[in-house]
């Protein structure tokens, strides 16, 4: 980890910017996307197992979480850019 | 002068020839340089026998190598009573405590070690599938720079197995190339403990 992330991150006070999810168990019991726009929530430890359809801007882009994504933003998951490419 | 497989020329300040360590910054090497008492504009040809071992001990195996002891400052002169500042008690204590204090060459990683780190953490961008992982692995630029004009240091650098160049020699280091291991869970959870 780049050292200046450990300095000039947010305060610990506040802790990780995340949005509630209502009806989180649910979800993972009946293994249901969460359909979300909230690309900028960070993605704590009981997410982890749920699938999320994140918004990049036209569709929702399928995203099952795991362990090492937990600390990431869900944003970081759904490309908003197209790959480019020569035909 | 030769040590530990780097040349360190002759003429220049020691804490600019400490640059050809990967890992060792300019904060850094002159950290190390108060740490072993050596004079900060010290020269390379300027070093004494004793001082050569500690800074060869040192920087074989920085994490070994014995810390440096916390000390209470007597600030009582001698034969007479301490004196009644405030904050007295436990001056190197409240130093010491605190987010950042901590001695950043206690846990440093030189060479291959400090390598593997980063092409560790790379490697866990582009496995667990992030933009900035993608970025890499296409040789972009990572933080949001254009790519119209410019970006030839991302193209020339990035890329998921990044050689790693220490700031002072730009050499290739032909010595790393194992496959970085992606950072282990708990490390991954201690870091995010914090927020949580």
């Amino acid at each position: 980890m780049h050292p200046t992330s450990l300095v000039l991150r947010r305060s610990t006070w506040k802790g990780p910017f995340f949005t509630a999810f209502p009806n989180l168990s649910q979800h993972l019991k009946n293994n249901t996307p969460i359909f979300t726009k909230s690309r900028a929530c960070t993605i704590v430890p009981n997410f982890v197992g749920l699938k999320f359809m994140i918004y990049n801007g036209k569709d929702y882009l399928p995203i099952t979480v795991t362990e090492e994504m937990v600390g990431h933003k869900l944003g970081e998951f759904a490309a908003t850019r197209k790959a480019w490419s020569y035909r | 002068m030769h040590l530990l497989g780097h040349n360190l020329p002759d003429h220049k300040p020691l804490k600019i020839a400490l640059l050809t360590f990967y890992g060792l910054s300019h904060p850094l090497a002159s950290r190390l340089l108060a740490r072993l008492s050596i004079h900060s504009e010290a020269l390379v040809s300027d070093l004494t026998e004793p001082q050569l071992t500690s800074l060869s001990a040192y920087l074989s195996s920085p994490a070994t190598t014995a810390k440096v002891r916390e000390t209470q400052i007597n600030l009582a002169p001698p034969g007479g009573r301490a004196l009644p500042l405030p904050g007295n008690k436990s001056v190197v204590g409240a130093v010491n405590k605190g987010k950042g204090k901590e001695d950043p060459l206690d846990e440093l990683k030189l060479e291959t070690e400090a390598r593997r780190g980063m092409q560790g953490d790379i490697a866990h961008l582009r496995m667990v599938g992030t933009y900035r992982g993608k970025r890499h692995a296409a040789g972009y630029p990572v933080r949001g720079q254009r790519t119209q004009t410019n970006a030839s240091t991302a193209k020339k650098h990035n890329r998921v197995e990044r050689r790693g160049f220490a700031t002072y020699s730009l050499r290739p280091c032909f010595g790393s190339t194992e496959i970085p291991s992606p950072p282990s869970r708990s490390r991954i959870l201690s870091e995010v403990s914090c927020f949580v």
